[in-house]
């Protein structure tokens, strides 16, 4: 069973930014982190991650500044900035929340 | 990689060229550039990098308020909306459907090449009678109702994906390509069964020659003119399947927008507005095979009845010259 990517839309955002407090990084990089991290379970569209990119960006939560590839060619990093953290923060405890509140309603099937 | 740049340009192409507009596509050029490399550095193969990463690319709607272009994508996307979009399942399941009708459709054909050997047997085996001669009757209207039926029935279920043809459809890139694939796949079959009922076609008259020569009985010349008529069957039925494989790729393919139907020579098809000529048209073959065998089996004169076939060649494409319109033309 494939990941809802409905489900996941809501935090796309906080998976991105918390990369990101790691260190600076560009899109594939982000891209494939997400996928190795979680063993190919999600794998991000490349749409998805740059309408976050552009959304985070014009919100203030990532700041793009251009550098330099391995082989020389130009590449778009992100980095995160103060209200990125500060809303990262805001997105886990939401998550937490949010993660307690479903738990309640999740039931195994055993018997 | 030029055929992900290929798709990253076609799904680009109908967005108005605003700075945004410009920098994504250099942006998710550049992601998909990277991903390439890397599962090419991985060890995929092309073909398997280009699927994957077109697959994984996701929707240009997402990108709609990104680039302030939501309005345009809207609008772009009721005129969208007519577009019948056929899936990979459907394109497969519609490959499959026409393999298997066309071989019905081919034993029909076959049944109705070899319907007359009951009767030339019957006519002209040492114990010639009457009954005899009823049982081959009976043999010929059997096969030709077979015949009759097996058409009507694979006709009748193959019209189910006559949308196909009538409404404006399309294929995504990816099933694009996996059709694609398929059909070099299965390229060197396809000749070799081309190959295989070209030589059917050649050979069929030899035992038939043979027969007449070393033996020289009529119940010989009967024996060869049946093994001839199920070579000839055998043939037409090995064409049928693997020209009916063909055209069934052709046909998706050309739906699959410019990259792919470029190297499909969708040119020959050629239809008619009038509808007195288009009922004609489609029952040109199986009359002239018709015409053949009842003139030759009446006048005896297989050594020129052949002749038929290339006249008949002649009158088509006269008539696809008269009446025809190319397909092209009407879109």
């Amino acid at each position: 069973m494939g990941i809802s990517s409905d489900v996941i839309r809501g935090y796309n955002d906080t998976i991105i930014l918390c990369l990101l407090m790691d260190e600076p990084s560009y899109g594939y990089e982000i891209s494939r982190k997400i996928r190795t991290r979680t063993a190919d379970a999600y794998i991000i569209k490349e749409t998805t991650l740059y309408s976050a990119f552009t959304r985070m960006e014009k919100n203030g939560y990532v700041e793009s500044y251009p550098g330099f590839a391995e082989n020389g060619k130009r590449r778009t990093y992100y980095r995160i900035t103060e209200s990125g953290k500060r809303y990262y923060r805001e997105k886990c405890e939401e998550w937490k929340l949010t993660k307690d509140v479903i738990e309640h309603f999740i039931r195994e099937e055993n018997s | 990689m030029n055929t992900i740049r290929n798709y990253l340009e076609s799904m680009f192409a109908n967005l108005p060229n605003t700075p945004d507009v410009i920098r994504a596509k250099c942006e998710l050029g550049q992601m998909m550039e990277d991903k390439y490399n890397e599962l090419i550095s991985e060890g995929k193969s092309d073909n398997e990098a280009v699927a994957r990463v077109i697959s994984e690319f996701g929707n240009l709607d997402e990108l709609g308020d990104a680039l302030g272009i939501r309005d345009f994508l809207n609008k772009n996307q009721n005129e969208q909306r007519q577009i019948r979009q056929v899936s990979a399942e459907e394109a497969e399941q519609y490959l499959e459907d026409r393999a298997h009708f066309s071989l019905l459709s081919g034993l029909g054909t076959f049944f109705a090449i070899i319907c007359p050997c009951g009767v030339i047997l019957a006519g002209t085996s040492v114990h010639a009678s009457r009954t005899l001669m009823a049982i081959g009757v009976f043999f010929l209207l059997g096969l030709i109702a077979a015949c009759i039926t097996l058409h009507a029935y694979s006709s009748l279920r193959m019209s189910s994906w006559n949308f196909l043809k009538l409404e404006p459809c399309s294929i995504d890139y990816g099933t694009a390509g996996m059709i694609n694939d398929l059909k070099r796949s299965t390229h060197s079959s396809m000749v070799l069964q081309r190959t295989i009922s070209v030589l059917l076609f050649c050979t069929c008259y030899i035992p038939l020659v043979f027969l007449h020569l070393m033996v020289g009985t009529s119940a010989a010349d009967g024996a060869g003119v049946v093994i001839l008529l199920f070579m000839a069957a055998l043939a037409v039925l090995i064409l049928t399947v693997s020209a009916s494989r063909e055209k069934g790729y052709r046909i998706l393919l050309s739906l699959g927008g410019m990259h792919f139907s470029r190297q499909s020579d969708s040119t020959g098809e050629v239809v008619y507005d009038r509808p007195a000529v288009r009922v004609v048209m489609s029952v040109f073959w199986p009359t002239v095979t018709c015409l053949y065998l009842i003139i030759s089996f009446l006048t005896f004169a297989w050594y020129i009845s052949w002749i038929i076939w290339p006249v008949a060649a002649v009158v088509e494409n006269l008539i696809k010259a008269i009446f025809g319109i190319r397909k092209e033309e009407i879109q």
